[in-house]
């Protein structure tokens, strides 16, 4: 029997359209809050029955519909907030379709209130599954509320699939918390059905709805971000890096008002907090990016949940810098107390409790630690002093650093580049720092450090540069001393006192005690170094004698022959030999312990998941952590004031030293103030 | 068993299997040596599936036997023996060992569970004189893979073809190839892969004084026997690459140097890579009768200037310093010819007079 080609009758097309755009309950209240939402709603009110199929009613105070206009908009592809496709790009509402509504209709039970603002009445349509039963004027407040009923009464097979009652009302109630995050300047309720389950004041403040939707604790540890290139711009909240899950869950992007998953924003926010977390923990960001809508495409996917951008790599480049900016900016070092739950087994690997201190009751200061420094008063000299100690032939400098061994190796330790800080004892047993070209005195007085609180170098430098230290040369003295540095870069305060355990540096800047894991901070040092020195490394190309043959899969061949120009310029030599076939003529010179074949291979794979070639650092990055992890001190090395002192100086100049390559904190701090409490000063 | 014999016997008999003693297993019998008496000869037996190493030594048998000693425990202890007649007794499984008035135990394994070393024998026979196979493994070896996961480039093709033995290595990246005349009355035709772990071993056990090595073989197996020395290994499978396509047959440039000042001048000019974590890529350069040899780093630069002699082109090439060091190393002629064709093409290097080795590497292309 031959079929005939007909055209589907209204219902049938309305239930097919259903099955894309209402998958399950959440979908009707997404896309009845964005109908909303488009119609200039400022408060919104959703309760919810069970697993809302037995009831949604979504309430706004939006324009309303005018009721001769009510029985249209139940039909596919109505709707007022497009004319013509070429509206898409300068789309400013979320829905677009017009299929939203018709489809509800023919999988439910639905009633429509709505009075538009000027009028003096409302009208009621009463509609199951898609034909209009009842359609009548009635009292109702300004607004549209839609309630929907029975939902998929008459598809029991898309019932069926359902999960259970606390999964679908989770997903909405997610789903709601997702559009509160991103229009915080609507008021949101979610009732269940007496229940306040969730609901943000609309007074358009973002942390507003962060605290509503994350928890009010997570809210206030959330760092704001607001970074700016061109004509994008990205705001929101981010998690320091201490506060992480283990999930993505918590990942929410807002692309000019619309809840979206982009594997390229996702992917620019690892990249952001590369190395700063865990390696499978993901941060919490609520990010807002706002950028002009020709610049990307919403109609890709049928709940508009996914959106391409057209300048994929750039953004996510653009997403990491920002979050890099606010994350360094924030100092982020793991404090001593604050316990983060999903990251017990790092806390406690780094926590020292009272308890621990107590335990350690016999040592004796001095001689657990082997020595006792101080740093005491760093005094700046008067300009004349700094002329004469930058003064080459000075000789009461040059002499004494020749005669003391302990000095020499200092000198050793550092290259000309770093060497900004230097320590050179002179006769009275006190020590000259020499800090960025500014000697300061210190003198040893055991047990005490004391750094006067006004050691605002800058400062005091800023003082020395009057007209009488014009003498020296301008150019150099701007090279030498960097405001900054000392201005944000409070890691430059911090004077080592000791070793403890061999393992940990202590060390205080007058404010806070820091512990340092000498190992993860020497490791973070050496990765910057030998990530940077691979990054100069040439495409220099190994040429192979025998080729390797290499198969590829469609995908993978598109890939290869997309990137081939950077492979190329990575060191691949490769020759099509046939169908799907290549051969490696030629491996990347500085390839690490990785065969040829792994690291193509893995390029692929990177193209593949994330849509971006890969740099060679990349692919060597696990090996660079090898290599960085083994050129480091161990825990146990017995380290002097001075390599302590040079420690503290190189991890300053790293961009990120806080935490170690592999995202374990280098150090950990104890405020004063927690000082004061726990020995309850207060 | 019951056996008198001497430190040295046993110690000569236990250093020359303990190679073959696999360090991890899950068969514990194979972390062990096999020690049987027989025949006036206590004979020492070691494998690891891939390689199984035999060895006879004189000793005086009164009652024999057999047993399977922890490999470890066994060589250290007789290492620490004193000088001294010593008895070995087998009770139970229990091998005492008797020096003066002292003596000490050690519980075996079960032999019964120690694989067997085949004798191959009835397979196809070829006897080698042992000097020459000896400086052939030598020349080729350095040049095998280290890299398992292509095996055939592990290990050197051993080729027996008319009256010629030839042994070629190849990591891919170059390629070492080394002829020798035989004399092959019985016309006897032989190719196999052998492992660079097997050719060590049979390197460092082949004495000097020793004038000839019998080879047997099959499909997957090769038995080596030399002295009293006897080692079977097995054969890598897989398809050696056609080598013969890969010998350039002519050449644009060729240098004549002094083996040990090129080899002097390129020592030199690796030493300023930064680290070992990298190849170290040194440029050469020929201008005329001059050859330079640069390399730069963060840490400073070197040029190193020999006068030469050459016909052909100018060239310029750049290669990993070690696959130039590692032949050079076992090349003993005074001069060595480098044969080269433009930037991108193989370097030949052989000893000028001697035709009968070739080495071959492969360039590296700088951006």
């Amino acid at each position: 029997m031959t079929r005939n080609i007909q055209i589907l009758d209204i219902q049938a097309a309305n239930q097919i359209a259903a099955g894309e755009v209402v998958e399950r309950p959440v979908s009707v209240v997404k896309e009845l809050i964005e109908n909303s939402l488009d119609a200039g709603a400022t408060k919104i009110e959703v309760v919810v029955e069970g697993s809302g199929v037995e009831l949604i009613r979504v309430q706004d105070n939006g324009v309303g519909i005018p009721a001769q206009e009510l029985p249209i908009s139940l039909q596919r592809h109505a709707t007022s907030k497009i004319r013509s496709i070429e509206d898409l790009n300068t789309l400013g509402t979320l829905g677009f379709r017009g299929e939203a509504l018709p489809s509800i209709a023919s999988v439910s039970k639905m009633e429509i209130l709505t009075r538009p603002q000027k009028e003096i009445s409302g009208a009621h349509l009463i509609f199951e599954g898609g034909k209009e039963i009842e359609f009548l004027e009635t009292g109702c407040p300004p607004g549209t509320t839609v309630i929907v009923k029975d939902l998929f009464y008459n598809t029991p097979a898309r019932r069926k699939f359902l999960k259970s009652k606390n999964r679908e009302f989770g997903l909405i109630s997610e789903c709601i918390g997702k559009l509160a995050l991103a229009r915080p300047d609507v008021a949101f309720t979610l009732r269940h059905p007496k229940t306040i389950v969730l609901q943000t004041p609309g007074r358009g403040q973002l942390i507003d709805s962060v605290g509503a939707v994350l928890g009010h604790n997570t809210a206030r540890r959330l760092l704001e971000i607001s970074y700016q290139k061109g004509d994008w711009e990205l705001t929101g909240f981010i998690s320091p890096p201490d506060l992480v899950r283990s999930s993505r869950q918590s990942e929410y992007l807002i692309v000019n008002g619309r809840i979206i998953r982009s594997s390229v924003i996702s992917r620019g926010i690892l990249e952001g907090y590369h190395t700063l977390i865990p390696n499978k923990y993901y941060p919490i960001t609520v990010l807002k990016l706002k950028m002009p809508p020709n610049q990307y495409d919403v109609n890709v996917h049928p709940t508009k949940m996914e959106i391409r951008f057209h300048e994929e790599k750039k953004l996510s480049e653009f997403i990491a810098e920002g979050i890099r900016q606010v994350l360094m900016a924030s100092h982020p070092i793991t404090p001593f107390s604050k316990e983060s739950p999903h990251r017990e087994s790092l806390a406690r690997e780094a926590n020292f409790t009272s308890k621990k201190i107590n335990s350690q009751k016999k040592m004796n200061y001095s001689k657990e630690v082997g020595f006792s420094w101080g740093l005491a008063g760093i005094k700046a000299q008067e300009p004349q002093d700094i002329n004469r100690t930058l003064e080459p032939n000075d000789s009461l400098i040059t002499q004494d650093s020749i005669e003391l061994p302990i000095l020499q190796k200092s000198n050793l330790v550092h290259t000309p580049q770093e060497s900004k800080l230097d320590s050179k004892p002179i006769e009275n047993g006190s020590h000259l720092l020499v800090f960025e070209g500014n000697p300061v005195q210190i003198t040893p007085e055991t047990n005490t450090v004391q750094i006067p609180k006004d050691t605002n170098l800058a400062n005091r430098i800023q003082e020395n540069s009057s007209p009488e230290a014009d003498n020296l040369n301008p150019q150099e003295y701007v090279s030498i001393i960097q405001e900054e540095d000392i201005e944000y870069n409070p890691l430059l305060r911090l004077c080592p006192i000791g070793q403890i355990f061999q393992t940990y540096i202590l060390a205080t800047d007058e404010e806070n005690l820091v512990v340092i894991d000498q190992h993860a901070a020497h490791e973070r040092i050496n990765y910057e170094k030998l990530f940077q020195e691979h990054q100069k490394k040439p495409g220099d190309s190994q040429m192979l004698l025998i080729p390797t043959p290499i198969e590829l899969s469609p995908g993978e061949e598109e890939a290869l022959l997309e990137y081939i120009l950077v492979l190329n310029e990575m060191g691949f030599i490769l020759e099509h030999f046939g169908t799907r076939t290549y051969l490696l003529r030629g491996i990347p010179a500085y390839s690490g312990p990785y065969a040829g074949e792994t690291l193509l291979r893995e390029f692929l794979d990177h193209v593949l998941t994330n849509q971006i070639p890969p740099r060679m650092e990349e692919l060597l990055e696990e090996w660079i952590y090898l290599l960085a992890c083994k050129d480091s001190i161990k825990a146990k090395d017995n380290l002097n004031p001075l390599e302590m002192e040079q420690l503290i100086f190189q991890l300053s100049k790293t961009n990120n030293p806080y935490t170690c390559p592999h995202g374990r904190p280098t150090m950990i701090q104890l405020s004063k103030k927690e000082f004061e409490r726990r020995f309850y000063r207060s | 068993m019951k056996v008198n014999c001497s430190k040295d016997s046993l110690l000569t008999g236990v250093n020359t299997v303990l190679k073959a003693v696999s360090s991890k297993n899950t068969l514990p019998v194979l972390q062990g040596i096999l020690v049987k008496a027989e025949d006036q000869h206590l004979i020492f037996e070691a494998t690891d599936l891939e390689m199984g190493i035999r060895c006879m030594v004189p000793a005086h048998i009164e009652k024999e036997g057999v047993t399977v000693l922890p490999a470890r425990i066994f060589s250290d202890l007789v290492r620490k023996l004193p000088e001294a007649p010593i008895e070995l007794e087998l009770e139970n499984d229990i091998l005492k060992i008797n020096y003066y008035e002292s003596n000490l135990s050690l519980r075996g394994f079960d032999p019964d569970e120690f694989p067997l070393l085949p004798d191959l024998n009835g397979e196809e026979t070829f006897v080698l004189p042992v000097d020459i196979f000896k400086n052939m493994i030598r020349q080729t070896i350095f040049a095998c893979s280290t890299e398992e996961s292509r095996p055939v480039f592990t290990g050197c093709l051993l080729q027996i073809e008319e009256s010629n033995l030839r042994v070629i290595a190849t990591d891919t990246h170059r390629l070492a190839y080394r002829i020798a005349e035989i004399s092959n009355p019985e016309n006897c035709k032989f190719q196999g892969i052998i492992p660079a772990k097997t050719l060590n071993e049979i390197y460092r056990l082949l004495r000097d004084d020793e004038e000839n090595l019998t080879i047997r073989f099959n499909e997957a197996q090769i038995l080596f026997q030399f002295g009293s020395v006897v080692l079977l290994s097995r054969l890598i499978e897989g398809q050696f690459p056609n080598y013969k396509q890969v010998i350039p047959q002519s050449c644009q440039t060729k240098l004549f140097l002094n083996t040990r000042l090129f080899q002097d001048s390129v020592e030199r000019a690796s030493l300023l890579a930064r680290d070992g974590n990298h190849p170290n890529i040194i440029k050469l350069s020929v201008e005329s009768e001059r050859l330079s040899i640069d390399q730069s780093s963060d840490l400073g630069e070197i040029s190193e200037i020999m006068n030469i002699k050459k016909e052909g082109n100018d060239v310029n090439i750049a290669f990993n310093s070690k696959y130039l060091l590692d032949v050079l190393k076992v090349i003993e002629s005074e001069e060595v010819l480098v044969e080269m064709s433009g930037s991108y093409s193989p370097g030949v290097i052989r000893p000028l007079d001697d035709p009968n080795y070739l080495y071959l590497a492969l360039p590296v292309r700088t951006s």
